[in-house]
């Protein structure tokens, strides 16, 4: 393995490219490393329920009534009747006839958009006829989360990256890809950019040019909306032609992904995509835990009302210090800082101050555009923000 | 191009594998996919030369087997007057 060698000798005199922070406790939103106390302005615990104690209550009941880890298959004996209970939920919230559950977001996307394109296989293998070919197609905006480049990747069908939501890239894309099924993939919130899909516009050129749109909604869920269901009840939007996916560790403070779509389309997944049925899915008491989270985000309605007052307030603070951040839709503010080793800086001087922001750099985004991933979250006092507020207006002037 | 090499460059584009030492002596089970891998393949080759291997394999042991296969399965050339 000398390759790893050589890259393994190069990593140890670049000091700056290691990643990872020890902590001993999790942002709730002050947590504790091994040099002392922070409080984070980064956790994707949007409403603070990972560490409620309500929450905690309903893990611990999964924990008494099945045990700790379920070690089967949910396609052998491990589909427990509370999955299926959280995926009617999952359904109800997306407006959708069916959910399937997996174990975290990540392999949802690695399962559901390979399986998508490869299920005409699996069933031509147990002796299915199609009446025809079909060719396939994906459409990627760039800045999509990895797991969906890698699921693309690994469907091993053709897959177009349109410029981050140009919508006219898009449609030459569309109008001049000769294939049979075009799919549109989409983050709903962008993770490093804070933005929202434009997606009643993807639906627009899905109904045109006969499509479906996969929308990733990992930040969207529990947090956009009404009542938090997500991207689509933020733009009031229904369709056939959409198919949802969300994550159960940001908002909802557990773990585990979904997939919200037809019922038909739910059982072809449930048989052909291999990160569902060639693992163990998520534990039993994190499914009951986000039974308790879907509940608590409807009657706590206070927590959302805190998330989007503190996300208004960062909003005109920073713009009122003369920091512009790269959009203000959610709660993700991203900060441009551009050069890396200058974010690493302002990082380091934010943390020696008691505040933890993640640099967000190269390879999650492109080199030279480093920024700083500020995340505001129910748990911040206006005092906070003004504190953070004020030392990054400090740095960046510097 | 002939059936062999058409089939070489399949396995090449499709199954990602070398094909430079191919023959048709080169036996199914050593090419370096696994069964269902194989089973793909076969699709791809229905579909590429549109013919249809037999539910029962037996017969198709080798890349040579399956060059023969398909050849039989094409129609004959017409005779030009």
């Amino acid at each position: 393995m000398d390759p790893l060698r050589e890259i393994a000798a190069w990593l140890a005199s670049q000091p700056a490219l290691h990643v990872g922070l020890e902590t001993q406790s999790l942002p709730g939103p002050g947590f504790r490393c091994t040099d002392g106390d922070y409080l984070s302005f980064s956790s994707n615990n949007y409403l603070g329920l990972a560490n409620s104690p309500r929450l905690k209550a309903a893990a611990h009941r999964g924990l008494d009534l099945y045990g700790v880890g379920n070690c089967e298959s949910r396609l052998l004996t491990g589909d427990l009747g509370l999955y299926r209970e959280l995926e009617a939920r999952l359904a109800a919230l997306k407006k959708k006839q069916a959910a399937v559950l997996f174990a975290t977001g990540y392999l949802t996307n690695l399962g559901v958009l390979s399986a998508l394109v490869r299920w005409p296989i699996m069933a031509r293998v147990l002796g299915f006829q199609a009446s025809r070919q079909y060719r396939y197609s994906f459409f990627s905006d760039e800045f999509n989360h990895v797991s969906i480049k890698e699921g693309i990747r690994l469907s091993g069908v053709t897959a177009m990256t349109y410029r981050h939501l140009d919508l006219d890239d898009l449609e030459r894309k569309l109008r001049d890809t000769p294939t049979d099924i075009r799919i549109i993939v989409s983050d709903g919130v962008f993770s490093q950019d804070g933005d929202i899909a434009p997606l009643p516009q993807l639906l627009e050129l899905a109904e045109r040019y006969d499509a479906a749109v996969y929308l990733d909604d990992a930040h969207g869920t529990g947090v956009l909306g009404p009542t938090g269901a997500g991207t689509s009840e933020h733009f009031n939007l229904e369709s056939p032609r959409l198919i949802q996916m969300g994550t159960l560790s940001k908002a909802y403070g557990a773990i585990g992904g979904f997939v919200a779509c037809d019922a038909l389309v739910a059982e072809i997944l449930r048989l052909s995509a291999q990160a569902y049925g060639f693992t163990s899915t998520l534990p039993p008491d994190q499914a009951m835990a986000v039974l308790e989270a879907m509940s608590m985000v409807v009657d706590e309605p206070e927590r959302r009302e805190r998330l989007w007052s503190n996300q208004r307030y960062a909003v005109s603070s920073l713009q009122a210090a003369g920091v512009a951040p790269l959009s203000s839709n959610t709660p993700i503010l991203p900060v441009p800082v551009g050069d890396e080793r200058r974010g690493e800086a302002v990082a380091q001087t934010l943390r020696q101050h008691g505040m933890h922001v993640d640099l967000v750099k190269f390879p999650a985004v492109g080199l030279g555009r480093a920024r700083l991933r500020v995340i505001v979250n129910s748990g911040h006092t206006p005092e906070q923000i003004d504190s953070l507020v004020d030392l990054i207006r400090e740095e960046l002037a510097a | 191009m002939d059936t062999l090499e058409r089939i070489k460059k399949l396995a090449a584009t499709k199954l990602r594998l070398d094909t430079s030492q191919f023959t048709e002596h080169t036996a199914l089970d050593d090419i370096g996919v696994d069964s269902l891998g194989l089973i793909e393949f076969l699709f791809v080759l229905e579909d590429e030369f549109h013919v249809r291997f037999p539910q029962e394999r037996d017969a198709l042991r080798t890349v040579g087997d399956l060059v023969a296969y398909v050849q039989s399965q094409q129609p004959a050339p017409t005779r030009t007057p």
